[in-house]
């Protein structure tokens, strides 16, 4: 009887700590995604990595890193992680929820999920 | 028909033998009485024309030569707003736009004719169908407070999200590719089939504290990037308790939010972007199982399950994941 309430115990401490670590990730987004949604963009991708579906970005003379989660809007148009490169530009503005990237003198564009609410 | 013409004191400088002031890109004349200007809105009405520009009466007149020429054709003619009153682009709703350019484009217009339609359209229209409507708005800083009446910056509205696509194929192939997609992405398919399968080697080295790598391919079975080609990760543990194994390591996570959010940048978490992969491991045998949990931005975790079959000491583990892509086959 003992061992069952510990192994209960263990399992229910795992649970509320995975909660609260969801919990933890998801306010961060919202803060994370709020400062991206406010950024004017303009210049060269300088800082490009990618973690459990957001894309970091850093542009060149700004020593921010930016963080969100694009999704396509073309049927079969490659991932925004998938063509961007270091050097390719883009373009935001304040609150607009479409991203431009610019690759080789073509331009693509992005939307990204909203992560605030 | 025989007879004088009645309108040839009105062209007393042109051959008999012209049509339509001998420039019939620029005018019609369908009734052989007096020719018109194309560009101008005006309505044919007993053999002539009723100039009717003022957009006062009814309209019950036919405009006759808008309906015999292409889009690009009017586009090229007609004024914005006369473009915009034809077509009802003013009463269409932002989809209802995306739908028209679409179609326009399957007449493969030059890419000035698709700027032109674009602009008419209240937006720009990309070659591959995409629709960006662009709105005004005003701009407010983060307390909510307006920075600066009047102030405005265009936005570009995506009509062409997979929220307006609900169905892209179209007849019986559409609909059984529809069915198939739904039964594939029901919650009993993903609970059957992960949406990220995986099979790698691995092995772990914890006693007490300690560590572990594996080297995995995994697949995204779902969503806009599914794919049959496989990404190569490498995967690094650190935790603690008593789990000494190596072997084969079978496998799949689940993500616990919508199909529609899935991406192959799920495959990754990274230590040094703040996030990490949750794992607890316990040995049965020659077998060691292993559950993790991922945290993601959208609220909704990946939950994977994976067994590793070879030799294997210990009871168990717990600890933290980094895991990085060795080879992306969605990058360039």
């Amino acid at each position: 009887m003992r061992h069952k309430i510990i192994i209960i115990g263990i399992v229910v401490s795992v649970l509320l700590l995975l909660i609260y670590l969801q919990l933890e990730r998801l306010e961060r987004a919202e803060s994370q995604y709020e400062k991206f949604n406010q950024a004017s963009l303009e210049g060269r991708i300088s800082f490009l990595e990618a973690s459990v579906g957001l894309v970091y970005i850093k542009i060149e003379e700004d020593s921010e890193k930016y963080a969100f989660m694009p999704l396509e809007i073309a049927p079969n148009q490659l991932g925004f992680y998938s063509i961007a490169d270091l050097g390719d530009s883009i373009v935001k503005r304040p609150y607009s929820d479409t991203l431009k990237l610019i690759k080789n003198d073509k331009s693509y564009y992005y939307t990204f999920k909203d992560l605030g609410n | 028909m025989t007879g004088v013409d009645p309108y040839a004191s009105s062209y007393l400088d042109e051959s008999p033998y012209s049509y339509a002031g001998a420039n019939p890109i620029y005018y019609s004349d369908p009734s052989g009485g007096s020719y018109a200007d194309l560009s101008r809105d005006d309505e044919f009405v007993n053999g002539g024309y009723n100039v009717f520009n003022s957009g006062g009466g009814s309209r019950s007149g036919l405009q006759w030569a808008n309906q015999y020429r292409s889009v690009a054709m009017n586009a090229m003619l007609m004024s914005t707003s006369a473009f915009q009153n034809y077509y009802g682009i003013n009463q269409m709703t932002g989809q209802q736009k995306a739908e028209f350019g679409r179609n326009y484009l399957a007449s493969n217009p030059t890419a000035e004719e698709r700027k032109t339609i674009g602009n008419f359209l209240g937006g720009e229209l990309a070659s591959d169908g995409t629709f960006y409507q662009t709105v005004s708005t005003a701009l407010y800083g983060s307390d909510g407070t307006m920075l600066g009446a009047g102030y405005v910056i265009p936005q570009k509205i995506n009509l062409n999200a997979p929220a307006f696509h609900s169905s892209s194929n179209s007849g019986w192939w559409g609909l059984m590719t529809d069915f198939a997609q739904g039964l594939w992405n029901s919650p009993f398919a993903r609970y059957h089939v992960p949406d990220f399968p995986s099979l790698g080697v691995g092995f772990s080295g914890i006693a007490g504290f300690g560590g572990g790598t594996s080297f995995e391919l995994k697949w995204v079975a779902r969503g806009p990037d599914a794919s049959f080609v496989p990404a190569v990760t490498v995967t690094q543990a650190v935790g603690a308790g008593y789990d000494v194994s190596a072997g084969v390591q079978i496998g799949g996570a689940n993500y616990l939010g919508d199909v529609q959010d899935l991406n192959y940048e799920m495959l990754q978490t990274l230590f040094n972007a703040g996030d990490a992969t949750y794992f607890g491991s316990a040995g049965l045998g020659p077998v060691s199982l292993t559950g993790t949990y991922t945290p993601t931005p959208t609220g909704y975790g990946i939950l994977g399950f994976s067994g590793q079959f070879g030799p294997s000491l210990g009871k168990g583990a717990g600890g933290v994941m980094n895991t990085k892509f060795l080879y992306n086959p969605w990058k360039n």
